[in-house]
This record gives C-alpha cells, structure tokens and sequence, in this order.
C-alpha cells in the first residue's frame, strides 16, 4: 500500500516537475566510485605522461636511513630536468650485473647529490661520460678492456652513509676503483650534536670511541624503527603511485613555503608521539677528525680488496672554511696513504664561463662533462 | 593571507560554511570580521589603517549628503584625504629619492662634492597591502555621491564594501552601487553559484599556480640574468612576463570572483581575452577592465575625455595613461610604461581615423588578415610595453630590447622552458580554451544535447563533483612549483 501511495506520488511530481523521483541507494554511491576510478586512473596516466608526482625517490633502510628505490621511474624538475629510471640496484645507473665481466676496470662512485646528478640525463652524468669516453679511447686503440663507471650517488648522503653504501652494495661490484666525491657538509652530516637528536632524520651517524675507532651511532634510526618497518601499501603506492608522488611533494613544498601549515604540523605530531632517542654516550665530535678517520677506513677497506681509492672534492667556490681546511687534510692524507686526490675547485674557478658549469647548485651537463674530463686521466 | 596559501584553503571553506549556516542578520558582520582576519593574517597594525580610511570616507559620504552648500568643498577634501594617504605610503619614497637624485647630480656637478657624502632620505614605510585598490574605490564612492549617489548609510555595509576579502587586495576595483546592492538582498544558496564559484577558484588557481608561477621562473631567469640571453631566450622572457602577467592577475581575480560567488555575491570580470584584441583601445575594453573603466570615468571623462579639440584628447590619454602607470608603482620605468602605453593609445586612434578615411585601407579593413594583423602587432606593441613594466632599470631594459633583435647565443632560457612542465601545461590549457570555444560556438543540436546531458549529470551528482573537483586540484598541485610565489599585483 505504501509503496503504492510512494509510486503514485513520484509519478506526480514528475508530470509536474516539483519532486524528483528517489534514487536508489546504491546508484549515487556507484557512480562516485566509478568516478573516482576514472579519476584515479586518469591521471596517474596523464601524470605518467606528463612526468608528474615522479619525484618520489626513496624508501627506507633500516641501516642507510633511506635508500633509493630499485628500478624507480624519476622525473626530476626541481633543478634541471631527468626522465630516467634506477636501475634494479637502486643505483642511478645503467643495468650492471654484479659479477663483473671479463676485461672490466670497474670504479664505484660514491657521492651525494652531486654524484647522484638527478639534474641532468644519465646518459650526461660524470660517470657515464667519463665511461664512455674511457671506452672509446680503449677501442680508438684496439684493447679489449673495457670501463665501466658504476654511479653510486644519492642524494644527502654523508660521508658515514657513502662509506657504508660502499660496505653494503658497491663492493659486492668488485671496483678496481672507488671515487669518493666529496660534497661541503659530508662530514658534518656523518655526526650529531646532542640537542639534535630528537629531531634527527633517522639516518646513522658515527663518533669516534677513546682508542681513535669509528663507531656507529644507531640511537636514532632505533628510536625511529617504526618509521622504517616495511608497509606494503606505502611501499607500493611510492613504487607505482604517481598521486602518492603528488601528495608528498605538495607537503614538503608546503612545509618550505607556509609558517601556518609548519606550525600546525609540529602542533600535530606533538600531539601524536614524542620521541626517546637513548642520549649520546660520547662526547661532541670534531668533524674533521671524524672525516680522516672515516676515509682512512674506506681507504683501508678498498685496499684491502684489490682496489685504489680516489678522493674528488666539490669545487670551494667562495672558500668556505670548513671545505678549505678539509682540502688540506684530505690533499695531506692523500700523500701520506698513497689514494688519488682531485681537486675541482680550481678548473672550475677558472673556467671561462663558469656560470654555465651549474643549475642552481648542481652540476650542469657542461658541468659533468668538465668532471669526466678531469677525472678521465685519474682512472685510466 | 594569499590566495594560493594553505592557510587560504582553510580559511575559505570556514567561512563559506559559517556564512550559509548562520541566521541572515549575522552575516555581513562575519564577512566582515573575516575580511578585517583576511587582511590582518599580513600587518595587524595596517588593518587599523583600512578601518581609519574607511571611517573616515564614510564620513566624507554622509557629509557629502548632508552639507549640500558645501560638497565640492568636502569633495575636494575627500579627494586630497584620499590621494593623500596613498602618496605617503607609495610616492613619498619614490618622490624624495628622485629628488634627492637630482639634486646630487646638480650639486655633483656644481661644485664638484664627492657623491657618496650625500645620504638617502628614503623614510621607512611598509606600503599597506591594496592600498592603490582601496584608495580608488574610495575616491569613487566619494565622487559619485558628489555626483547625486546615495551614501551608503550603514557602516558595516561600507566597511564591508571596502574591506571585502574576495576583492580586497588586488581589485577588481567595485563600485559600491553593484555592492550594496546585494547586501540589500537576503542571499539564498544556489548550486550554480556554488558550482560556478568551484570552477572560478581551480580554474584561478590553474592560472596563477600551473602557468603563472612556472612562467616566472622561466621570466626570472632571463631578465635576472639579461646579459646571457640569446636570441630565442630573449623573445621567451619577454613574451613569457606579459603571459605570466595575465595568468597571475586574471587567475587573482578568479579565485576572487569564485571565492565571492560561493557566498552568492557578484564581483565584476576584470579580463575578455585581451590578447585577441585588434588594436589598443580595444585591448584597454578587455584588460584590467575595473581599472580602464575607472581610469575613464575618473580621470579621462573630466579632463574633457575626446570630446575636445583633437591635440587636447591626446593630451588626456597621455595624462591618463602616465598616471594609470604611476598607480601601477612608484618609479620611473612604470611612468615611462603608461607614456608608451599612451602613445601607443594616441597612434593607434590616428591609424584608426586615417585607415577608415583612406579609399583603399577602409576597403581592406573587414578582411579578417587586417584584424589578425592588429592582433598580432597589438601583442608586439604589449611585449615591448612588458619589458618597461618588468624590468628593474631603465638600462635593463634597454639591454632586453637590443638582445630581442641582435643574433646572440645563449639557450638557457630556451632550455629551462622546455625543461618545465609548461610546453604540457600551457598545451592542455589551450586545448581547454579551444574546447570551449568549439561547444560555445557549436551549432550542431547534437553537440548542444550531449553537453547539457552532461551538465544535468554532473549539476544532480554530489559525489561526481566532488571527484573533478579534487582531480583538478591534484592536476594543480602536480604542476605546482616547488616554491609559492605572491601575486604580483599585490605589490601595487
């Protein structure tokens, strides 16, 4: 009887136009499902085309802190312009098998952001080029030998986390030789002062214990163990999501531009949890005595496999003390330990038009093309 | 507060949804409240000056009304009150540097004393955001009272007129007659001003964000570092600063129209594609509308307008445009901006008149090559008027210009900007336009069915709404640069 009256009363409003006929439940709800599944679906492919929401790079690592993700697509507009992918190492390089073939120099670069050089194509790296060039030198002179200039680079690494990207990964390689490219602030970064810790990016940080040994400080990233547990769903949407790349990008521009949206934030995860990090059981660390001691080991460490060492230091373009000091000591070093040293400041400083070496505070093309010839003479 | 800001996106929604739940009489106030937190959010203390000026010319209205003997009197009052407050804050500076400058350069000369034992007299003054704004709406509310006007009784409704923060900062310029107006009217909540007011803030925010802001980096880097342009780099920032100019501006004025329209008022339209427009005249109708408009109603129409000997209409479109250039901003290059757009006014009109006189250019006038050819050369006639409005010096400017025609190598302008996302963005931003030309002027009845299939779809389902509504942000935060840039209008 009910549904009688409701029929005839629906019927009646729509011969008169005043009341809609009811929907039923289901269809509004169906229809903001489809949409949103065309919307996703949408523009993850425009963004795919597009290059957007690719700027999301890295995963975590319960030892490194944070690493790069294998086989990732990047594209990279934040200085320059990259489209290319890691390979299945993580590494921003080319695919490389890990036994190494016959005939092969193989040297591992170790490096920062600068190593990394997201700002330009592969292909115009400082490792590929100066690959290149080393093989078609070899070939110009009928040699079998072959180079190949494996990129270990990642961006705001320290000098700890290179050395130990090294231990973890690039060794297994088996590098004949090891270029550690030098960045300002590698040191400084590889150690913490104690009202920093519980602000810390979980990452490992190092002292030197009373016998003069580096020893690993791991307080943070165990405080932050949480944060770097694997999650299947985060996992997968930073490997294959572009609107995940969106989303961070969106709150990490926000949190350089916006003092309210920074405010509120720290506002929220007070609220949420307060980190312990266990206090420092050492006292405050000099950074260039930390430096000497960390590359006297990776020195040791590449020596002891076969291999040689080359230190290559960013150009000091304005002399900034820290990186005038640590060019003495690594240059010192150099000598007396018997690695490679190169340093860039000078060809850069009197390059003719040197504003064209970098983007903003990266390496150019041009840039990486001066590197490759530089250190070409260094690995031949 | 910025309209492209977090805090922005926060603010809006929590005024829109307090306005339309609260009882009618309560609304005004809180318009009014948030429009004062709008404008406070940048200097508290400035926005007791905007509640200073407004008090104060909502004096000189009632007084204008009531002490009729003596109006022009008050009128003139009002006028230097006005102008006044608006030369202490953004000419004082500007006034006394110039001066200060020539006479330096006398006294250098005269007696030969060492220029650096002269000191600047710049006086330290913070120009209170949209006080150019302000400053025109008011000199407008007090003229047309003086004029036979109503003055507006109720001060909260002034203050609001004045304070309003969809227009506040960067126009457009209202009048209070269209306002006012619609505070009578009891506002009632209608889907399509709500759907309306959506499209206006992402289709703002697409502007300023997407095209404007990448634009600028690519602008900035050729005019910061002029001497390194090439060729093609030259004729990319150049052409890229009056693009960015207009996305930055027209997508201000956007968002305001929608934020206004999801609280069911009506802002007027400050743009009408002003690039398509044949001649300058033409582009004035269709650029900055609120301030030509006022421009001529306030300043070209009393001096005489053109109904005056011929050299005397030159005259006052030169005098309009030099000091529509000055309002921009306090120094030289906008002067010589509004003279070079004041000449280019004066010429334009002389072609017109000569052209419709000659027998065979009025012959070829109605072809369309003749009106793609205005179009054309009015866009050059603005690239050139950008680099006097862009560049920091005249020097500089003068460098820009040599480089857009003297063969020189470079790229990195040309790289950058094919480096960005502007060749997609720009691309799919012109594919909307076309689009919406094409169903605009379409005149197949199929077209016309399936578009408003469309529209009743979309206008019936909440959730499919909400759906494009944040896919077009997400599009808008993907193409967003790293860094947030104001509104360049806001400097003015």
């Amino acid at each position: 009887m009910q549904t009688a009256t409701r029929i005839e009363k629906e019927k009646a409003g729509t011969a008169t136009g005043s009341v809609k006929p009811r929907q039923p439940w289901w269809k509004p709800v169906g229809e903001t499902v489809l949409a949103m599944a065309a919307t996703v679906f949408l523009l993850e492919s425009f963004f795919n085309f597009a290059g957007i929401g690719q700027q999301e790079f890295f995963e975590p690592d319960p030892l490194l802190g944070a690493r790069h993700i294998p086989s990732k697509q990047v594209t990279w507009r934040m200085e320059g312009l990259s489209r290319d992918s890691f390979n299945s190492f993580g590494m921003r390089d080319y695919e490389r098998t890990l036994a190494k073939p016959q005939d092969t120099v193989r040297v591992a670069v170790l490096g920062d952001s600068g190593a990394e050089g997201l700002q330009v194509p592969l292909k115009n790296t400082f490792p590929i080029v100066v690959q290149d060039m080393l093989n078609e030198e070899a070939k110009k002179r009928g040699l079998q030998k072959r180079f190949e200039v494996m990129n270990f680079g990642c961006a705001g690494y320290s000098m700890l986390q290179e050395i130990l990207q090294y231990e973890t990964l690039a060794a297994k390689f088996s590098p004949d030789i090891v270029v550690l490219f030098y960045n300002r602030m590698d040191a400084t970064e590889s150690i913490i002062d104690g009202s920093m810790r519980s602000i810390a990016d979980p990452k490992p940080f190092c002292y030197l214990s009373p016998e003069g040994e580096v020893k690993l400080d791991t307080a943070i990233l165990e405080a932050r163990a949480d944060e770097l547990k694997p999650n299947a769903v985060l996992d997968w949407l930073r490997r294959n999501s572009r609107l995940y790349g969106v989303v961070n990008q969106t709150l990490f521009s926000l949190s350089i531009n916006d003092k309210h949206f920074v405010k509120w934030k720290h506002m929220f995860e007070k609220g949420a949890k307060v980190r312990k990090v266990a206090p420092a059981t050492y006292p405050a660390q000099n950074e260039d005595q930390v430096a000497a001691k960390l590359l006297e080991r990776l020195n040791n460490d590449v020596k002891s496999k076969g291999g040689r060492l080359i230190v290559m230091m960013f150009p000091n373009l304005i002399d900034y003390p820290d990186l005038t000091r640590q060019q003495k000591l690594f240059s010192g070093m150099a000598e007396a330990q018997g690695f490679g040293y190169l340093d860039l400041s000078d060809p850069v400083k009197n390059y003719k038009r040197k504003e064209e070496l970098l983007i903003e505070y990266h390496f150019s093309t041009k840039g990486h093309k001066l590197i490759a010839d530089l250190l070409k003479p260094y690995l031949q | 507060m910025l309209f492209n800001s977090f805090t922005y996106m926060l603010f809006l929604p929590a005024v829109v949804v307090l306005y339309w739940v609260m009882p009618n009489r309560f609304r005004t106030t809180l318009l009014l409240v948030a429009s004062y937190l709008f404008y406070m959010n940048w200097k508290p203390a400035y926005g007791l000056l905007i509640f200073a000026l407004t008090l104060v010319n909502y004096a000189i209205g009632l007084s204008l009304e009531k002490f009729a003997a003596k109006k022009k009197a008050i009128l003139i009052g009002g006028l230097i009150f006005n102008l006044g407050c608006l030369c202490f804050f953004k000419y004082a500076n500007f006034l006394l540097e110039s001066l200060f400058s020539s006479l330096k350069g006398l006294s250098v000369l005269v007696s030969h004393a060492p220029a650096d034992s002269w000191t600047s007299p710049a006086l330290k003054i913070i120009l209170p955001l949209g006080i150019s704004f302000f400053t025109f709406e008011f000199i407008h509310y007090i003229v047309d009272v003086y004029r036979g006007s109503a003055a507006v009784k109720n001060f909260r409704d002034f203050a609001l007129f004045a304070a309003f923060f969809p227009s506040q900062i960067a126009g457009p310029i209202k009048r209070f007659q269209d306002f006012t107006h619609q505070l009578l009217e009891k506002p009632v909540f209608r889907g399509e001003n709500f759907r309306e007011g959506m499209f206006l803030i992402l289709q703002g925010l697409f502007k300023k964000i997407v095209l404007g802001d990448n634009m600028g980096y690519v602008v900035n880097t050729g005019f910061n570092h002029a001497s390194r342009m090439g060729l093609v780099d030259t004729w990319i920032a150049v052409a890229g600063f009056t693009f960015q100019i207009f996305f930055d501006f027209s997508g201000y004025t956007d968002i305001g129209r929608g934020s206004a329209l999801l609280l069911g008022y009506k802002v007027p339209e400050n743009f009408n594609w002003p690039f398509l427009a044949a001649n300058l005249t033409d582009f004035w109708r269709r650029w900055h509308i609120s301030l030509s408009t006022w421009l001529r109603d306030y300043l070209f129409i009393p001096l005489g307008g053109s109904r005056v000997s011929a050299q005397r209409a030159r005259f006052n479109t030169m005098l309009t445009m030099v000091l529509g250039g000055l309002w921009h901003g306090a120094a030289w290059h906008y002067v010589i901006w509004g003279a070079f757009h004041g000449t280019g006014l004066v010429l334009s009109k002389e072609w017109t008149d000569f052209a419709s006189r000659h027998p065979v250019l009025s012959k070829l006038r109605p072809h369309p090559i003749w009106h793609w050819s205005g179009v054309a050369l009015t866009m050059l006639f603005l690239f050139m008027a950008g680099i006097l409005f862009r560049a920091e010096t005249i020097p500089q400017a003068l460098t820009i210009a040599h480089k857009l025609v003297i063969p020189a190598a470079g790229g990195e302008v040309t790289t950058m900007f094919l480096n960005s996302t502007l060749p997609v963005s720009l691309s799919l931003y012109l594919l909307y336009l076309a689009a919406k030309t094409l169903i605009e002027r379409a005149r197949q009845p199929q077209i016309h069915t399936a578009v408003s299939l469309a529209r009743r779809y979309f206008e019936n389902s909440i959730g499919t709404q909400v759906v494009v509504y944040t896919g077009v942000a997400f599009v808008i935060l993907g193409f967003a640069p790293l860094h947030v840039a104001p509104f360049i209008y806001f400097q003015f």
